[in-house]
């Protein structure tokens, strides 16, 4: 095996542009995204946000441009057999993406199973051990479909995590959550940045969940990244779509503190 | 008005067959990547086995049915067009149309209908949802994890569905023969004839359709399924491509094998 486990590597994104026909999704993105580091990509519906990870991920080719993971283009490291990849990849989606046919088990434990790179008695306890990590403990033989969308959430992070990756890409990874759920998926993933030295790269439009994780945010708007730098940075920039985009959040942010006040006081 | 008209008639036509050509290469280009080697075969074995079951519960219950009453109708309608003939030659009609038509087409139709729409509903499901992604973001090819056994599966099961549907169409022929006052053959008879017109060439050629057409209806569906786009929508579109363009090919793959075997010694 060549590879050290979780080591974290860097990603970047040189001049990448993206089309669907007639339509330039993406018009020139250029990221640099150190090893190591959780850099939160921010930014409204439609901006391109899950596209940008989608080619980062190898799932889509840009028109034009260029993606290195680990000094490696991202096409020519997806055409290396799963035993000479000098490092691992794993991502978490907006709908989980667990196999609906497989138990909680089998999805996390699934990528070791289908390499046969591990023996079961080692499979079996790396899944206590990550589903653990991710307060699932004890779910191993449910099936997806009798999991909530928290859960589902929790297991596709399990599943991420289950090969000791280098880099973790997330969409959008509280889409259809209530904000109690959002701040419980922010606290775990800020928890694998303060336990493992891996790069993650966090797509979402949510303010809470880059508050809680983003060693930098990146503000991705009219198909470029139209600001960069530090979460508090951020929350001061002039920047005008940047300052709509805020403004938006929180209206919504203390809507939803205003609902959840209200469901509190009927509870009590 | 008229030359807009045209135009988009023809603008429409254009587009159906540039769509069926591409839809025709990428059904050729998915089976051409999911024909599994020997190791593959070992190594999906048990995704092999569960498909060939789903296929066998989807299928049995409604293919025992249908061929049990085609049998019979098979039957009755040849005797009455014979009333004027010997109904002696009932036994090989109706043998030689179970076994080198009606079997292999009416399983192909079953199976597209129930399986082949399901494939194409789950992993155009799975592709909606990102988790024919994950798949790929796991190193894990979808081809070899979801088509290879599904083709494989067919492949095996299509043609023992076929003997199977035979073997039940003669028996509801049998009960025709022996139960409708109009037939004048005796039970005895009708076998004999049934069993010296068969050759083993004539089964042959059915099993020969039941690969093919599993093969066929396998990888149209999985084709359609991986191409889905556009949620649930989507998915019920793609269902009833893949049933249509299954049936087509069936009819067609058909006409070419019937034409191949008419040429055989």
């Amino acid at each position: 095996m060549k590879r050290t486990p979780g080591k974290g590597v860097g990603v970047t994104v040189d001049n990448v542009i993206h089309e669907y026909g007639d339509i330039r999704v993406l018009d020139g993105v250029n990221m640099n995204i150190a090893a190591g580091e959780t850099l939160c990509v921010l930014g409204g519906s439609g901006t391109g946000k899950s596209v940008l990870v989608r080619l980062m991920a190898g799932l889509e080719v840009p028109t034009s441009g260029k993606i290195q993971i680990g000094g490696m283009m991202v096409p020519e490291y997806a055409a290396l057999p799963p035993d000479e990849k000098p490092f691992l990849v794993s991502m978490v989606f907006q709908h989980s993406a667990l196999l609906g046919s497989l138990t909680v088990e089998e999805n996390v434990t699934l990528r070791m199973r289908e390499h046969g790179t591990h023996s079961e008695k080692d499979m079996h306890s790396i899944c206590e051990q990550v589903l653990d990590e991710v307060e699932m403990g004890g779910s191993n033989n449910k099936l997806p479909g009798e999991l909530s969308g928290g859960m589902k959430k929790r297991v596709a992070l399990a599943r991420a995590l289950a090969v000791n990756p280098d880099l973790i890409f997330y969409d959008e990874p509280t889409a259809e959550l209530d904000p109690v759920l959002t701040e419980q998926i922010g606290l775990l993933i800020a928890r694998v940045r303060r336990d493992r030295p891996i790069t993650q790269v966090v797509v979402t439009h949510d303010m809470v969940i880059a508050d809680l994780v983003a060693d930098r945010v990146a503000m991705l708007e009219g198909g470029r990244i139209a600001e960069e730098g530090s979460y508090r940075e951020f929350l001061t920039s002039t920047d005008p779509g940047t300052r709509s985009f805020l403004e938006a959040a929180r209206v919504l942010a203390s809507r939803d503190q205003a609902d959840n006040k209200d469901e509190t006081g009927k509870d009590g | 008005m008229t030359e807009p008209g045209t135009a988009g008639i023809v603008q429409r036509c254009g587009r159906t067959v540039l769509d069926t050509l591409s839809m025709s290469g990428e059904v050729l280009l998915l089976l051409g990547r999911s024909i599994p080697g020997p190791r593959s075969l070992w190594r999906e074995r048990p995704r092999i086995v569960e498909q060939m079951i789903i296929v066998g519960s989807e299928t049995l219950p409604i293919a025992s049915l249908v061929a049990f009453f085609i049998g019979m109708v098979l039957v009755v309608q040849t005797a009455d067009q014979l009333v004027n003939y010997s109904q002696e030659v009932l036994g090989s009609i109706v043998g030689l149309s179970m076994t080198k038509e009606l079997g292999p087409v009416l399983i192909a139709f079953l199976v597209a209908g129930r399986v082949g729409s399901s494939i194409t509903a789950q992993i155009g499901s799975m592709a909606v949802y990102d988790e024919v992604s994950a798949l790929r973001t796991m190193d894990i090819d979808p081809e070899r994890y979801l088509v290879t056994p599904r083709i494989t599966a067919m492949a095996l099961a299509l043609p023992v569905l076929i003997l199977y549907a035979d073997a039940v169409g003669i028996l509801g022929g049998c009960l025709a023969v022996q139960l409708d006052p109009a037939i004048n053959i005796s039970l005895a008879l009708f076998w004999d004839n049934l069993v010296n017109e068969i050759a083993m060439q004539d089964i042959v050629v059915g099993l020969v359709k039941g690969v093919v057409f599993g093969v066929t209806i396998a990888t149209v569906s999985c084709a359609f399924g991986l191409r889905t786009r556009g949620g649930t929508a989507g998915v019920a579109s793609s269902t009833t491509q893949s049933v249509v363009w299954s049936f087509v090919l069936v009819i067609v793959f058909d006409f070419i094998i019937v034409r191949m075997a008419v040429l055989l010694p």
